[in-house]
């Protein structure tokens, strides 16, 4: 295993600090800006017709009454876009893997000849206020035929289902099949081979803040500037600039203060997010659109709608021979994601495992339901859910425990790096950098008190009538990938530094923890740095924040920036203070030769001086104390937990209560505590939320029954328990400071775990939970519905 | 959804007959219809208000077309719905059977709806169909009566 | 003059007397960040649920996106940017006790929900100064957080709760 180099080590000092976020004061004031917080003059609103069929053909769309509407100062259809009308670009292509089918349709701007989900945008009209193109989109008469609709996953690729892609011969959006060993042969000989069919249905991202779009144009500049709710501004300003035919250096994309993003806040292409700037450019005013809830659940991505058909095989022992999974994921619509989503979920069943032999094939469908694209965990839930309900069953089937049997499978740290032998989202091999999976294990059974509650509690609390139960599970999460990030730290003239990258921040804390990186080795703190992020004005080269990416990958960035920099503080230092720059000392906003502390100079000083207004800067330097570095990794690097939980349910409502919760995690170095814990809360109670409380609920005409936080619902402060949280550090081999991602963690192992302890809970009575998000009701009726012949008995844990 | 549900008219099956081809009275069979006439045929047109849940009032443009007609026992309802807070696709297969001196009508109604009254409406809007749709029948029965 | 179907509303808030003209229909969180540009009230949901858009109307935490303008006719608001002592002299600005023990414990992350939080919390404090876990949790359980998991933002409350005491 190797470590952080050296020099990193220490010029690192803030490592594992917490300092308190730099961000937090403007947030706190409210004078942090949003993007609907922009106003600009003369800026006008945009808002859009949408369908109100899941599937059908646009015969006509009647925009006389609107166009005429007091207040409107546009209306436009799809003919009306000329060329600019194009389907969004396919943002990731699929991997090389062998004998792959994949038939990409991208989403488009407005709805030409067919509609293909509910809420799909037909018409944008513009006008003075939000409030009178509203009014004009009631007055637009839209003549639609309506076709079958796809509703259910299952049925899409069934004979006769309504062809949603045309072009295609059925609604089959890819078809994949990676394997290592040989399934069927090394599953002939296993003691147990027990399969079930899985379902996770679809949750929404729900960011408190929906996504909104302002687009300026200036025309004697000829520049245009975009306020973004992306988590990925350089790829907006990239392609925009593309679309619009200007140069890159002319668009200006900005991702300000962004109100939660979980995904589909992603490098998206949305018709909003290509349709705004083009009507700006085109009216010669701002325009502003801000999604409104309702729409958010119809127009803005979802995920998770998967059913797996799988199984497991193991010896006597309990060790894995293999597992083989077949599963159906529904792409919505359109595809605008490649095939990140099933692959994450195909590559993190395998989890902590050694799993000689691995069948896994997934059809990707289309559906007339919303777009699926990544939320939080990104596909990675499901591969978990699967093995760990698999090895529950195994576990049972043997009559051994269920943490005996993760044990028994863990990879051991001298197995590491581990090739898993198919390929990941990212186009590399699936090859865990690192991992020491046991000792996690071992602290959250000690933090939960396993034994103890087995052996007494549970017991006592069963004699009491009490349905009390107890789950643990473990996952891994493939974080960190590539390709690069890059930032600029600067030493100003007063003496502070500033940090420019290319990431946008939606909440993680980048003003801080990046502040961190620069700070150590420039002998500053946090609070000294000012960090700019999603600015393409400020930094123009990167991708954005996704895939738990952001710490390790412009984390690592700016720490080599820092110490760019802070070789060309020693320099000017060593000539300043004529000393060897081996003879020097950085710290406390200045520099000093050691030993002899009067013997000093401040940084800002040397920012000065690094910048003279009279002389010549020698030759083979260059001017400032600023250094710009980039970072890519070769793959991703793969961060690991385990949560544990005990549960009461309650035998007459279903409804459940989290007694305990703990989290052991290890996402190699960490650069802030305080923030990876509070990662770690946000994620267990979005997964909280997508175990018991979010399911979109679509009818038989994949019309969307519960659009609004009314009825669609996120888990609350009396929803969510204390979460006790633990931090192992097997640092990644991958970056000089060792980092892994922890953005998704949190949210990826709870179903699962909720799955365990739930049935633990009910006893010898528990049906087997095979599918989620579960609810009262639906745990209710499971309950019920459990009756010995129908479902085999389940024998609970010696 | 499907809406499944029977009424006992005091009168006999040929006047529900009778007066279900009169437009007015029809209308007032279907819940929340404003106002229904008569465009040819058995066709018909007018405006359909309907509150569910948080959606109040919205009002539809409805076409209403009677097929299948088998005086006096049976015809087929088909309804066309689109406003702004989406759309309404329904059919209704209704029987009429003769009880003594009374009529007994059956129907079974599959009802799809659309947009905003789906998004936030749907799940009020099995019970709220029932009833209203028990009302709508029950207003007929004393016009006839 | 005043326009045919607007009204003239008069409001103080935080502090300063408004005077406007405004369509009966706007939405009080429209108006406060539209018209007054006090952009720090965010609307979540436009439906009530979320509590982001929560202000302070004669001291009662109400939800602005449910309220049209014309109904405050007359009141006194307070939003989040009317919490802080010193909002003067943005360099050196004083905290409200709440929004310190935010920032303590790391109550927020986007930061979206927490003008809503903060300005349910006040009355609550002040109704209840010594609050226990549940009853912070059932206080907060109409803003929707996305982020945190609640975990900190409860924490926050029971520092605050504590400073305020003392």
């Amino acid at each position: 295993m190797s470590r952080p180099s050296e020099p990193a080590e220490r010029a690192s000092s803030l490592l594992g600090a917490a300092p308190r976020r730099n961000e937090d004061e403007r947030l706190l004031t409210g004078t942090a800006l949003f993007v609907d917080d922009v106003h600009l003059d003369g800026m006008l609103h945009a808002a859009f017709v949408r369908s109100d069929h899941a599937h059908g053909r646009l015969r006509g769309v009647d925009l006389s009454a609107a166009r005429a509407h007091p207040g409107v100062v546009a209306a436009w259809v799809a003919e009306d876009l000329g060329d600019y009308w194009a389907p969004g670009p396919l943002l990731v292509p699929p991997p090389p893997i062998e004998r792959l089918t994949f038939r990409s349709a991208t989403q488009v701007p407005l709805a030409r000849d067919k509609v293909r989900h509910v809420g799909e945008a037909i018409a944008l009209i513009v006008a003075r206020s939000r409030y009178e193109a509203e009014d004009a989109v009631a007055l637009v008469e839209v003549d639609i035929e309506p076709l079958p609709p796809v509703a259910r996953t299952e049925d899409s690729l069934a004979e006769g289902a309504g062809r949603i892609h045309e072009q295609f011969d059925s609604n089959l959006a890819a078809h994949v099949v990676q394997s290592k060993g040989d399934y069927e042969r090394a599953a002939s000989g296993a003691t147990v081979r027990v399969g079930r069919r899985f379902r996770i249905d679809r949750g929404a991202s729900a960011p408190i803040e929906n996504r909104g779009i302002v687009a300026s144009w200036d025309e004697r500049a000829g520049e245009l500037t975009v306020w973004d709710t992306t988590q990925a501004p350089i790829p907006i300003r990239n392609g925009l600039a593309d679309m619009l035919g200007l140069p890159e250096t002319h668009v200006r994309v900005i991702a300000p203060f962004i109100g939660g993003g979980f995904g589909p806040k992603i490098m998206m292409f949305y018709p909003e997010e290509v349709l705004l700037p083009w009507a700006a450019v085109r009216l010669g005013r701002p325009v502003k659109w801000i999604e409104d809830r309702q729409e958010s659940f119809f127009a803005t991505t979802q995920e998770r709608e998967q059913i797996h058909d799988a199984e497991i095989a193991v010896d006597a022992d309990g060790r894995i021979i293999g597992v083989s999974d077949s599963f159906l994921c529904d792409s919505g619509a359109y595809n605008p994601y490649g095939l990140t989503v099933p692959i994450n979920s195909q590559c993190t069943l395998l989890g902590q495992y050694r799993v000689p032999n691995y069948e896994s094939e997934f059809r990707l469908v289309y559906t007339n339901k919303p777009i699926v694209t990544p939320v939080r965990g990104a596909g990675r839930q499901h591969g978990v859910f699967v093995m760990e309900r698999l090895l529950d069953l195994a576990a049972a089937e043997l009559g051994i425990d269920p943490t005996e049997i993760r044990r028994r499978n863990f990879l051991t740290p001298d197995e590491f790096p581990h090739d898993h032998e198919i390929l990941y989202q990212d186009f590399a091999p699936l090859v865990y950098d690192s991992g020491d999976y046991e000792p996690a294990l071992d602290r959250a059974l000690e933090m939960i008190d396993y034994e103890a509650f087995r052996a007494t509690e549970q017991p006592a609390l069963r004699a009491a009538g009490r349905q009390v139960g107890i789950g643990v599970v473990c996952y891994v999460e493939g974080t960190g990938i590539g390709p690069y990030e890059g930032a600029r730290v600067s030493v100003r003239s007063d003496g502070r530094v500033s940090l420019v990258t290319g990431v946008g921040t939606q909440g993680q804390g980048h003003f801080t923890s990046f502040a961190q990186l620069a700070a150590g080795p420039l002998g500053l703190d946090a609070a000294d740095v000012d960090v700019v992020t999603g600015d393409t004005a400020k930094f123009s080269w990167g991708t954005g924040t996704f895939a738990s990416r952001g710490a390790v990958v412009a984390g690592n960035a700016c720490h080599a920036a820092a110490i760019a920099v802070r070789e060309k503080v020693l320099a000017v230092a060593s000539d300043a203070l004529e000393a060897a720059p081996d003879d020097l000392e950085v710290g406390g906003g200045a520099v000093h030769v050691r030993g002899v502390p009067e013997r000093r100079i401040t940084l800002a000083e040397l920012a000065v001086r690094a910048n003279p207004l009279r002389g010549a800067v020698k030759p083979g330097t260059e001017p400032g104390l600023e250094a710009t570095a980039y970072f890519g990794p070769e793959r991703g690097c793969t961060a690991s937990g385990v949560h544990a939980m005990i549960v009461e349910v309650d035998p007459e409502t279903a409804m459940l209560e989290i007694l305990r919760y703990v989290v052991v995690h290890d996402c190699g170095t960490i650069i802030n505590p305080t923030i990876v814990n509070g990662q770690i809360h946000g994620g267990v109670a979005h997964g909280i939320g997508n175990a018991f409380f979010e399911q979109l609920v679509f009818d038989e005409g994949a019309q969307l029954l519960n659009a609004s936080f009314m009825d669609y619902l996120l888990p609350t402060a009396t929803d969510v328990p204390f979460i006790e949280t633990a931090h192992l550090c097997t640092p990644s081999p991958l970056n000089p400071l060792g980092i892994k991602g922890v953005g998704e963690a949190g949210a990826i192992p709870v179903a699962a775990l909720f799955a365990q302890a739930i049935e633990d809970a009910l006893g010898e009575q528990a049906p087997e939970v095979l599918e989620m998000p579960l609810s009262p009701d639906r745990l209710f009726a499971l309950i019920r519905g459990n009756d010995a012949a129908t479902r085999p008995a389940r024998r609970t844990v010696p | 959804m499907l809406i499944e549900s029977e009424y006992l008219f005091g009168a006999d099956r040929d006047a529900v007959w009778d007066a279900l081809q009169d437009p007015e009275i029809l209308g007032r069979a279907l819940p929340g219809t404003e106002r229904l006439e008569r465009v040819g045929g058995h066709l018909y047109a007018g405006v359909m208000v309907v509150g569910v849940g948080p959606v109040t009032a919205a009002r539809f443009d409805i076409s209403v077309e009677l097929t299948n007609l088998v005086p006096p026992e049976a015809f087929t309802m088909i309804v066309g719905g689109q406003g702004r807070a989406g759309f309404i696709d329904g059919r209704a297969d209704v029987r009429l059977e003769e009880r003594g001196t009374r009529c007994l009508m059956r129907y079974r109604a599959d009802l799809q709806v659309g947009g905003l009254v789906a998004a936030v409406g749907k799940p009020l809007l099995d019970t709220v169909g029932r009833n209203m749709s028990h009302k709508g029948l029950e207003a007929v029965d004393r016009m006839i009566g | 003059m005043q326009q045919i179907g607007r009204r003239t509303i008069v409001v103080t808030v935080n502090g300063e007397r408004f005077e406007r003209d405004v369509e009966p229909r706007l939405l009080l969180s429209d108006f406060l960040r539209h018209e007054l540009r006090l952009t720090g009230t965010h609307v979540g949901c436009e439906h009530g649920v979320c509590g982001a858009c929560t202000i302070l109307v004669d001291d009662e935490a109400v939800r602005s996106c449910i309220l049209l303008a014309v109904q405050v006719d007359g009141c006194e608001i307070t939003t989040v940017e009317g919490l802080a002592g010193g909002a003067a002299a943005p360099q050196n600005l004083e905290l409200h006790p709440i929004q310190a023990a935010f920032h303590e414990t790391h109550g927020l992350q986007c930061g979206f929900c927490t003008p809503g939080l903060l300005t349910t919390l006040v009355p609550f404090l002040a109704e209840n100064p010594d609050p226990d876990d549940t009853e912070i949790r059932q206080a907060i359980s109409g803003n929707l957080c996305r982020c945190t998991g609640y975990q900190n933002i409860i924490a926050a409350v029971k520092l605050a709760a504590e400073r305020m005491r003392a």
